[in-house]
């Protein structure tokens, strides 16, 4: 693929470039997705310094395996679930170490707290979303950051975490109501433990 | 009314019905509102990624291990390269534990060839901490990369945790290590028997070491030889560090006691042998390279940082995929 096309060039044709050893392919896809990446590593981990170096992890994840892309999936649902499994794995690492104090996840406040201040506040509403995330399941946590930031469909999200579609809509479904709750937005608790409704 | 039919007329299952669009939109905007990554933290990042891409393995800046994604200077103003580790260490440093890890040593054995390896087994001894700095020298097969600094200091505190990382479960590659490990399951429980039996080609077991105080990197980085199968190169380099270590012969005496016993009991610890990443064995291996050859394939030993009271051997996971690691036997006073 000529230099000059790649820019342009769609996800699933840059990875097919540079598994066939185009770096600069490679490298428009790694800058492309990069936000993305870090986001969905920044959620699963719930912490700024473990996301990035879930970030990098995953990132030279996908630059050493590139040239295994078969092409039979997007692009973005291998790179996705490379990115969440990099996390989940940062998380793991956190969970063995143990800790002085709980700083696993940046936390702050109790969504919900009357302690806690405006939530029109970008800081606060990080805050916020970080120690609701903090408080439900990891199985929900990852089905709806896949869902609702990374955009994947049910099916995608089914690919990446390996795992029944029916189960992936009801963890999302379990996983928002959970979100909705906690943020305040819903009148009730919700359950969260970390079952799967039967399929 | 199929399954689908089903899961929608529940809100538990069904994604779309279980908080209403404003609470949706609520939740998508907060997953999304992610603080953004500084410029050089993000060109640091990518730079790590292609670097792997160019070598497959090793940074080709020159340092074994990847630099950290996050910058020291939370400022920004200048970022200092920090292996992934050095914060781990430093959180050890904060819980009192870098005291304990600091007095002996950890050893990783890369062997990056293709095919079988061996490796269930190590064992680790003590050997008095060296507060020198280690030459990290980033090799990928014959290529050799250009020397990189890496602080001793750094890797010996944060040995603890980079063991255990070492002997974390995987991420993505975690399914493919996994069954590499599984792959060679054959050949490493075999090595680990015959670790204790196959005479040792070309190996060096003299290094002086009148004092027993210091771990001599020069020493380490000498050839280790040429031997018939990668339980010979373990033999010789656990001799090697019997060699320089103040308890002779620890190490192969662990190895010996260990040969028939699961590493998991011995070591301790639940997962003591499992697969790692690419990933994990690069930013584990702090490297003074020692060339050897096994059975006619070129192999590369690293010996990595210093800490904790035992000895971990990562086996590259596109090799052979395997950590193991056992309890520090007792120290002869």
């Amino acid at each position: 693929m000529a230099p000059e096309r790649l820019t342009g060039a769609s996800d699933n044709d840059l990875a097919r470039a540079a598994a066939g050893g185009n770096r600069r392919a490679l490298e428009i896809l790694l800058e492309r997705h990069f936000d993305y990446v870090h986001a969905v590593c920044r959620r699963v981990t719930g912490h700024s310094e473990d996301a990035l170096d879930a970030t990098q992890e995953a990132l030279i994840s996908v630059s050493r395996r590139i040239s295994s892309f078969d092409g039979r999936s997007l692009f973005t649902t291998w790179l996705y679930r490379v990115a969440t499994n990099a996390a989940l794995d940062e998380v793991r690492r956190r969970k063995r170490r143990p800790t002085p104090s709980d700083t696993s996840f940046d936390t702050g406040p109790i969504p919900g707290d009357a302690t806690v201040s405006s939530p029109e506040s970008a800081v606060n509403a990080r805050i916020d979303i970080d120690a609701a995330l903090a408080r439900i399941p990891e199985e929900f946590r990852t089905a709806v950051v896949l869902r609702d930031l990374a955009d994947l469909d049910y099916a995608e999200i089914a690919e990446a975490l390996d795992i029944p579609i029916g189960t992936v809509r009801s963890r999302i479904a379990r996983g928002r109501q959970a979100l909705a709750a906690i943020l305040g937005n819903s009148p009730t608790t919700p359950d969260v433990q970390a079952t799967d409704t039967p399929r | 009314m199929n399954e689908s039919d089903n899961l929608r007329s529940d809100p538990t299952s069904d994604p779309d019905s279980a908080v209403s669009p404003a609470e949706l939109q609520a939740i998508r905007s907060a997953l999304r509102d992610v603080e953004p990554v500084d410029d050089l933290t993000r060109r640091r990042v990518l730079r790590a990624a292609l670097a792997a891409f160019d070598d497959g393995v090793l940074d080709t800046a020159g340092s074994a291990v990847p630099e950290s994604a996050v910058p020291d200077d939370a400022n920004g103003d200048r970022v200092q390269p920090v292996p992934l580790a050095g914060r781990r260490q430093r959180w050890f440093q904060r819980t009192a534990l870098v005291g304990a890890a600091a007095a002996a040593v950890v050893v990783a054995v890369v062997v990056s060839t293709s095919g079988d390896r061996s490796g269930d087994d190590a064992a680790s001894v003590k050997v008095a901490a060296d507060d020198s700095t280690f030459e990290a020298r980033a090799e990928s097969g014959a290529e050799a990369a250009a020397p990189a600094a890496f602080d001793a200091t750094t890797a010996a505190a944060s040995d603890t945790s980079l063991a255990a990382e070492a002997l974390g479960v995987p991420g993505d590659g975690g399914a493919e290590s996994t069954r590499a490990a599984t792959t060679n399951a054959g050949p490493v429980a075999d090595a680990a028997t015959a670790a204790t039996t196959v005479p040792v080609e070309g190996e060096s077991t003299s290094l002086p070491n009148p004092s027993g105080a210091q771990f001599d990197d020069a020493d380490l980085g000498a050839d280790l030889g040429t031997f018939n199968d990668a339980a010979s190169l373990v033999t010789a380099l656990v001799n090697r560090l019997d060699a320089v270590s103040p308890a002779p012969n620890a190490t192969t005496t662990a190895i010996t006691n260990a040969t028939n016993a699961p590493v998991a009991t011995t070591s301790g610890t639940a997962d003591a042998v499992c697969p790692i990443t690419d990933e994990q064995s690069a930013r584990t291996t702090v490297v003074i390279p020692t060339r050897a050859r096994v059975d006619g394939v070129d192999v590369q030993v690293y010996v990595v940082g210093r800490g904790a009271e035992r000895v971990v051997i990562g086996l590259d996971a596109e090799t052979c995929a395997v950590v193991f690691e056992l309890a520090a036997p007792p120290v002869r006073s």
